[in-house]
């Protein structure tokens, strides 16, 4: 579905965010794109949806070049931004000056969202809080239907009952035709979610494997002393949790934040150990 | 492959962006159509009759004033940090959004605006004739004056849309500065192509029956080719120039 290939990014007078940018996104999988602050994953987001140009390379969909903002691309589409500001309007009349452009837009799929976010459709937009605008923002892009969906940093704002709920949606959103793309730094947000864990680190992808993959060739858990040997990353605390090969292990629940900072303290050990299908470039 | 011209698509921007600035429209109104009030009402004292000059000085400034902020403000949301992602996000090409924007900012917005000053000054009209003296009358508003002003506003309104595209902080002043600079380097360049012409001797000026002859020769043709070229090649160019400029913007 997308393609990025040899992609390389900066801002005006500023230093290279992204560098050699290869990865593929694929429909029917909800990816996890991850990397500490300032690695880029806002700056991708915006790449993929047309909003900025890349300096080299390029970021296809269906094989059209999405800086090129094609009507038939741009209409399957939507990103959700992490700060924004919405109009004051009701959220029946965003709805309505909104939803013509996207012709795969439903209606009735757009209130039900508003109703379980516990919202009315009579509401003003300027009365409502970040996290509530946000609901708003995330229940229009999951109506509006596209075959692409870009979520910047989307549970920031949101308080503990309405991450559940946004995982819920997010989990029935996604199908054969859909591909959901969040980006965040909150990784325990994203638990048993996403499918793919795409990291950034040093203006390129450091990992970039499936969720089978990670659970198939690695182990998360408190390391027995016989295995200390095969610890690829462990907390910096006495007997604290770890990242092993799995071997002939049980096989373990990933956990994202330890993953993540494996990847972060050492991107080659865990890439090598993690030889599943490897689709970007590997530092 | 989807059209990259739709004009449901064109009409249902130009929607958005009136619903985005009904609370401004509706306030500006309200104060223009105010001010309209009251100068058609102190025009009617004294001869009991609105005149045509009397009424157009005020519409003017007012129709244009009102026309270029309302330029400026439907490409706002372009240049807002926190929003420009939704207005760029939209699929609607760079032709479409010109397209949109001239329509309402340009065409819609001179009727409309004619429109409405009409009915202000006719209902200035109507309420003094409740006194004796004046008669009911129809406000002279179409007058030759009236069309000089329209024809400027339609002509040189796309330089100001695409002051409103290039500029993102301080719009309007850069927009005005801008078109300050271009009228000194085009009267520069005439300056230079006069001295060329009359071998660097500028007492072409004075009596002599051949200067009348040039200056009416030039009043007569080179004005003809000036009014060509701003109205039918400057505006379009204008409007061209804000397209290719909207097709390379990036959020910030």
């Amino acid at each position: 579905m997308i393609q990025i290939r040899g992609l390389k990014f900066h801002y005006p007078k500023s230093r290279v965010v992204l560098n050699d940018i290869s990865l593929d996104f694929s429909s029917g999988n909800i990816y996890g794109l991850f990397g500490e602050n300032g690695e880029g994953k806002s700056t991708l987001i915006k790449l993929m949806a047309g909003l900025l140009f890349p300096k080299k390379g390029y970021c296809q969909m269906s094989n059209n070049d999405l800086s090129k903002r094609r009507i038939e691309d741009m209409r399957e589409v939507f990103m959700v931004p992490e700060d924004f500001e919405l109009p004051s309007l009701s959220i029946h009349k965003f709805e309505k000056i909104n939803a013509p452009f996207y012709p795969k837009f439903s209606q009735d799929q757009f209130y039900d969202l508003i109703r379980e976010f516990k919202l009315s459709p009579q509401e003003n937009l300027s009365a409502l809080s970040f996290g509530q605008k946000k609901k708003v923002l995330i229940a229009f892009g999951v109506s509006a239907n596209t075959s692409l969906l870009l979520l910047d940093e989307p549970t920031n704002g949101l308080d503990i009952p309405s991450k559940s709920q946004f995982r819920k949606i997010m989990a029935s959103a996604v199908d054969e035709g859909k591909c959901i793309v969040i980006s965040t730094h909150q990784v325990r947000d994203l638990h048993s979610l996403i499918n793919h864990v795409v990291i950034l680190g040093q203006s390129k992808v450091v990992f970039d494997q499936p969720f089978s993959s990670i659970s198939e060739k690695l182990w998360f858990g408190r390391a027995k002393q016989d295995r200390q040997d095969q610890i690829i990353y462990t907390e910096p605390s006495f007997g604290s949790r770890a990242v092993l090969e799995r071997l002939d292990q049980e096989e373990t629940e990933v956990d994202l934040e330890l993953l993540f900072n494996a990847v972060v303290s050492n991107p080659e050990r865990i890439n090598n150990v993690v030889k599943g299908k490897m689709h970007g470039t590997v530092i | 492959m989807a059209q990259s011209f739709n004009i449901k698509r064109v009409s249902s921007l130009m929607y958005r962006n009136l619903v985005l600035l009904r609370g401004a429209i509706i306030t500006t109104l309200l104060v223009a159509g105010g001010l309209i009030l009251v100068a058609t009402l102190l025009s009617i004292r004294g001869d009991y009759v609105v005149k045509s000059n009397e009424f157009i000085g005020v519409f003017s400034v007012l129709f244009l004033s009102i026309g270029l902020l309302f330029t400026f403000a439907i490409f706002r949301e372009m240049h807002s940090g926190k929003s420009s992602y939704f207005y760029f996000l939209l699929p609607v090409t760079a032709l479409e959004r010109v397209i949109a924007a001239w329509l309402l900012s340009n065409v819609i917005y001179i009727i409309v605006f004619t429109f409405f000053a009409f009915v202000i000054g006719q209902i200035a009209i109507l309420l003094c004739s409740f006194s004796p003296s004046t008669g009911i009358h129809f406000l002279p508003i179409f007058s030759e004056t009236f069309w000089t002003v329209v024809k400027f506003y339609f002509f040189v309104q796309p330089a100001f849309l695409l002051g409103a595209v290039v500029f993102s902080k301080n719009r309007i002043g850069k927009t005005l500065l801008a078109a300050i600079v271009v009228f000194f380097c085009v009267f520069i360049y005439n300056l230079i192509l006069c001295f060329a012409f009359t071998g660097g001797a500028f007492d072409v000026f004075t009596s002599d029956p051949f200067s009348t002859d040039a200056f009416d020769l030039a009043t007569k043709d080179v004005s003809g080719i000036g009014a060509f070229l701003f109205s039918l090649v400057f505006g379009p160019m204008m409007l061209l120039v804000t397209y290719f400029r909207i097709t390379e913007k990036e959020i910030r």
